[in-house]
């Protein structure tokens, strides 16, 4: 019965039939109050649109899962992020993850309660890292997502909270350790440097992410192109890409990625 | 359709996904958090994210229990998601162990991984095929969905049945067979989220609602 699960082309016959996980498209929404902005390496940032018209294009388009992340994250940035999500949460129907000012278990809640399926934590995990073992006890391990956002360091990468403003003196490959003795779920990797660049994802980066841990990982920062998918999830095998910058831009778009991967051998999400 | 859906509130669920989208296709959702007479119910979901454990002892503090087995008597359909079908069987065993409602024989335990080729992972989360069982009795829920179409799962328990009967449909996980509906009378249950899984979700809801009462 597990071969039906393969899509059977006459024209391009499947060599391997070892089972593989599906691959996941994912859209990256960074929220700056009312809209979604897009920087390059986290400053600069312009606005790109609206969080529910952008939510509904890319759902529409088949995204398999929107992330949102407020950059301000501020007391004001939660409230505003609450109803954003809430309303973003009438018109999608694929998993939604929220990041950005999450500090507490309350948090957590409210952001679920408004409509996310996870939430992501980065500074609050930081300074408090009881805080991912709280919300993956309450909530379950699938909806707590450790979100690292690092930078090469002399020859390690150092993680870093504050849209890349702060350094805490935590390096990658033991935080993520921990996080998943803490209960994670999943692990967001951005890379600081290629956030917004489109110049390609840094696969020394995913690679070290994806040595880490057994856990989903899902890069983010620097996709300009379907190559950029295909090496992230390929050679780094990673579980899942985001792409905010290069989809705000039209220069890749959700059924070319998925149909060029699918043609490449990377098991991907059938969507009629 | 005029149909009225109890949507059940234990204090752990994003129960708010499962509302909007039971709400594309009904008229009249109510959410409900502790058991009640007098409901005029022609459907039941108990959606799920958490532990087991948690779930059940929520269930059974606010007597919902007994709000299922209320209308379940009288032939109103339910539909479990996720951990929400997996305190449909006899226990779960997690971190020792607890009993569940039984109203599917079975258990249900955490995922483990036996390939050494790390292709699944755990939690056992993102889209994956799912294969209705086609003999079973008419399943309504699957009705328009092509075999092997993709929904998102998100868990790290799975549901061990002991009557394979009740299976619905099977996925697949770590080369081998993950069960990811299970059906018994008017008892449903999907391990995936169909309130997230796209259109196709959209439509095993839209099934759902379709089932009447006593069918």
């Amino acid at each position: 019965m597990g071969e039906q699960k393969w899509r059977v082309d006459p024209e391009k016959p499947r060599v391997e039939f070892t089972f593989m996980s599906m691959k996941r498209l994912i859209a990256r929404l960074d929220i700056k109050g009312q809209n979604v902005i897009k920087g390059v390496q986290m400053d600069g940032q312009r606005i790109v649109g609206d969080p529910a018209e952008l939510a509904s294009k890319y759902y529409e388009a088949g995204i398999d899962e929107i992330v949102y992340l407020d950059t301000v994250a501020s007391l004001y940035g939660r409230e505003n992020m609450t109803a954003i999500v809430e309303q973003v949460a009438q018109c999608i129907f694929v998993p939604l993850t929220v990041g950005g000012g999450i500090r507490s278990l309350d948090d957590a809640r409210l952001m679920l309660r408004s409509g996310a399926d996870k939430v992501a934590m980065n500074s609050a995990a930081v300074s408090n890292p009881r805080l991912l073992q709280e919300v993956s006890s309450t909530f379950g391990s699938q909806c707590a997502v450790l979100s690292v956002e690092a930078k090469r360091v002399e020859n390690d990468w150092e993680v870093f909270t504050n849209n890349g403003r702060d350094r805490t003196g935590f390096f990658v490959g033991k935080w993520i350790e921990s996080a998943q003795e803490l209960g994670v779920g999943e692990v967001l990797i951005t890379s600081i440097d290629r956030d917004g660049t489109k110049r390609g994802l840094d696969l020394s980066l995913k690679k070290l992410a994806r040595s880490s841990t057994d856990l989903p990982v899902i890069g983010s920062g620097g996709v300009g192109s379907v190559t950029d998918f295909y090496r992230a999830l390929h050679e780094a095998d990673l579980d899942g890409v985001c792409v905010g910058a290069a989809l705000h831009s039209g220069t890749v778009d959700v059924n070319q990625i998925r149909n060029e991967l699918a043609d490449q051998g990377i098991e991907m999400r059938k969507v009629s | 359709m005029n149909s009225v859906v109890g949507v059940l509130d234990y204090g752990c669920g994003n129960l708010h996904s499962v509302v909007r989208a039971c709400a594309k296709f009904s008229g009249k959702i109510e959410i409900v958090e502790k058991f009640q007479q007098n409901s005029d119910f022609t459907h039941v979901v108990l959606p799920g994210v958490g532990s087991y454990s948690n779930a059940m002892k929520e269930i059974r503090n606010r007597g919902l229990d007994q709000l299922i087995h209320e209308k379940l008597s009288i032939g109103v359909p339910l539909l479990g998601i996720c951990v929400g079908m997996q305190v449909l069987t006899t226990e779960g065993r997690e971190n020792g162990f607890s009993s569940g409602l039984d109203l599917i024989g079975g258990s249900t335990e955490m995922l483990s991984l036996t390939k050494s080729d790390k292709s699944s992972r755990i939690p056992n989360m993102g889209w994956n095929a799912v294969m209705p069982e086609t003999n079973r009795n008419e399943n309504q829920m699957f009705k328009g969905l092509e075999n092997g179409f993709d929904a998102y799962f998100a868990h790290s328990f799975e549901v061990k049945l002991n009557d394979r009967t009740d299976i619905s449909a099977f996925s697949e996980f770590d080369g081998r067979n993950l069960v990811s509906a299970v059906k018994r009378d008017h008892v449903y249950g999907v391990q995936f989220h169909p309130e997230k899984s796209g259109e196709s979700g959209l439509q095993v809801l839209k099934n759902f609602l379709g089932i009447t009462t006593n069918s």
